[in-house]
């Protein structure tokens, strides 16, 4: 097992590496477009702040707490497009025909297609989240514990798996149709957007949803709750903070299986 | 003219087949306008008035600026850029239609289509989750449907500048990438303008992308009436103008340059 960990990390690495050595042949294209989308992004965090000096608070969160969500939320899924943008094109490669190429050749389909579409520029995206994360470290007063620096890496950890899963996900729905496999598009897009506002805000049947099948609260609720010390994480009992490495696992791991059995059921058109 | 609507009415049919994509985009303008939905609900909680609209203003704003996205095509459109790109825009210009006219009517029909297939739903989905409204007079509603068709020629206008960027730029991606971050900012999109800053807003209102989502939504909110409705009109029709000014007159500048260069 650990010998095919080791083989598939450094498959990807020399994979994203080969992409970054063809991307980095136009380094002012490159420089360009990542500072374009660096500040498009930033429009986000600037409307935001426009609605929060309009209304004060959404649902009792202020600019700064709202920029938190919105801070550990970006950064996760900007992480996860980061490192497995290639799930959310698998649709096309499959309709081309990419993947009998994949298939042929030896070595991991899984890994092969998470390194396709690895795009430099992205890093915007992760460097604006942050930006969102460092003004609302600066706009709340957290009661820092080491216990919460050790936190906070994790839990973005945590989201970035969670987000790459739900890529996954949709990818897996690939192999048994192309069509409107949008819907769990919808989940990573529209996901890291509901995670910037607190989950308290959606209908019941909504949170539920996001807390049992897709745990997508995981991702910035329940830790801001906790690193806010909020109140309404004051009678959770211990391990509740702790849930989102082992959420993040879970649908990890469900969506791994999934996907496997995906590959085996792949028929090619044969085209 | 006839040759035009020609190019309009198959321009509509060839988006007409699109169907899967339809119902996948159309899930997630909905969950999009869900989620703000809900953001505003808790916005206004306590309150029922913000710079002097309702929450139900505020709500029928949302699920309006949703179904407006696709009609107005928001999103990346770089068909004219890659025509340039790959020499066929020789072609084009060879035939015996006005360039700007076929694009334009071309893009008229994929609109027309887009607001029966897209607009339409969303806004019916609006309706019945939340407490949005329809239109409150016939002025109003005709109004709205003058509007938004400017509204796809203003955003025409603007996409038709980034695409034939494609003619000096080697990269023509930089400036559509800033062009669609910017639409959905400063029209409104993912704020109202009437919640910015005045100072923000005051530059907000004065350009061109506020013509695409703001007025045509202030329109349907019965926001404006008499001469305020027919100023917020003139103002959209001038910048449709304008760019297609603008955009006729770069297209003329740039075909000097292909022949120049051999066609």
């Amino acid at each position: 097992m650990t010998t095919r960990l080791r083989q598939d990390i450094s498959l990807y690495m020399t994979l994203v590496r080969s992409r970054v050595r063809s991307q980095a042949q136009y380094r002012g294209s490159f420089l360009l477009l990542t500072f374009v989308t660096f500040l498009g992004m930033a429009t986000e965090l600037v409307a935001l702040i426009f609605l929060l000096d309009t209304f004060g608070d959404i649902a009792g969160w202020d600019i700064g707490e709202i920029a938190l969500l919105y801070g550990l939320a970006g950064v996760a899924f900007g992480i996860s497009e980061m490192i497995g943008a290639g799930f959310d094109m698998f649709r096309d490669m499959i309709r081309q025909g990419e993947l009998d190429q994949l298939l042929l050749r030896p070595a991991g389909v899984f890994t092969q297609v998470m390194a396709a579409d690895f795009q430099l520029r992205r890093f915007s995206r992760i460097g604006q989240a942050l930006v969102a994360l460092v003004l609302a470290l600066r706009w709340t007063s957290i009661d820092w514990t080491p216990e919460k620096m050790l936190y906070l890496p994790l839990v973005i950890a945590s989201g970035a798996v969670m987000f790459l899963a739900v890529f996954v996900l949709g990818a897996t729905l690939c192999f048994w149709t192309v069509e409107s496999v949008e819907v769990i598009n919808t989940l990573t897009n529209g996901g890291s957007e509901m995670t910037s506002y607190p989950m308290s805000i959606y209908h019941d049947l909504m949170q539920r949803f996001f807390t049992f099948v897709i745990p997508l609260l995981f991702v910035s609720y329940i830790p801001a709750l906790y690193l806010l010390d909020r109140p309404e994480a004051s009678d959770w009992p211990r391990w509740i903070p702790l849930m989102p490495p082992v959420a993040a696992a879970g649908l990890a791991g469900v969506a791994y299986v999934l996907w496997g059995i995906g590959v085996r059921h792949y028929r090619s058109a044969g085209s | 003219m006839r040759l035009y609507l020609e190019i309009v009415r198959r321009a509509f049919s060839r988006q007409l087949t699109y169907r899967a994509a339809t119902l996948a985009g159309m899930t997630t303008n909905c969950f999009f306008g869900i989620l703000r939905s809900y953001v505003f609900m808790a916005a206004y909680t306590g309150r029922v008035d913000a710079r002097g609209w309702a929450l139900d203003d505020a709500l029928t704003y949302v699920w309006v600026g949703q179904a407006l996205i696709m009609p107005v095509f928001m999103w990346g459109w770089w068909d004219i850029a890659l025509i340039i790109r790959s020499g066929d825009v020789a072609t084009y210009l060879s035939k015996p239609f006005d360039f700007y006219g076929y694009w334009l009517s071309q893009d008229t029909g994929r609109a027309i289509c887009h607001t029966m297939t897209r607009g339409v739903p969303t806004m019916l989905t609006g309706l019945i989750l939340f407490d949005v409204f329809l239109p409150r007079t016939v002025t109003t509603a005709v109004a709205f449907a003058i509007s938004v068709v400017l509204a796809v020629w203003i955003s025409f206008g603007l996409r038709y500048l980034v695409n034939i960027s494609a003619f000096w730029l080697l990269d023509y991606r930089g400036p559509g990438i800033l062009l669609m971050f910017a639409t959905s900012f400063f029209s409104g999109l993912l704020v109202p303008l009437v919640f910015w800053p005045d100072w923000a807003r005051q530059v907000a209102e004065a350009l061109p992308f506020s013509g695409m989502i703001q007025v045509p939504a202030d329109v349907y909110l019965g926001m404006l009436t008499g001469d305020a409705l027919l100023g917020a009109l003139a103002f959209q029709l001038a910048w449709a103008v304008g760019l297609m000014v603008v955009g006729r007159r770069l297209t003329s500048l740039a075909i000097t340059r292909v022949v120049v260069q051999g066609g």
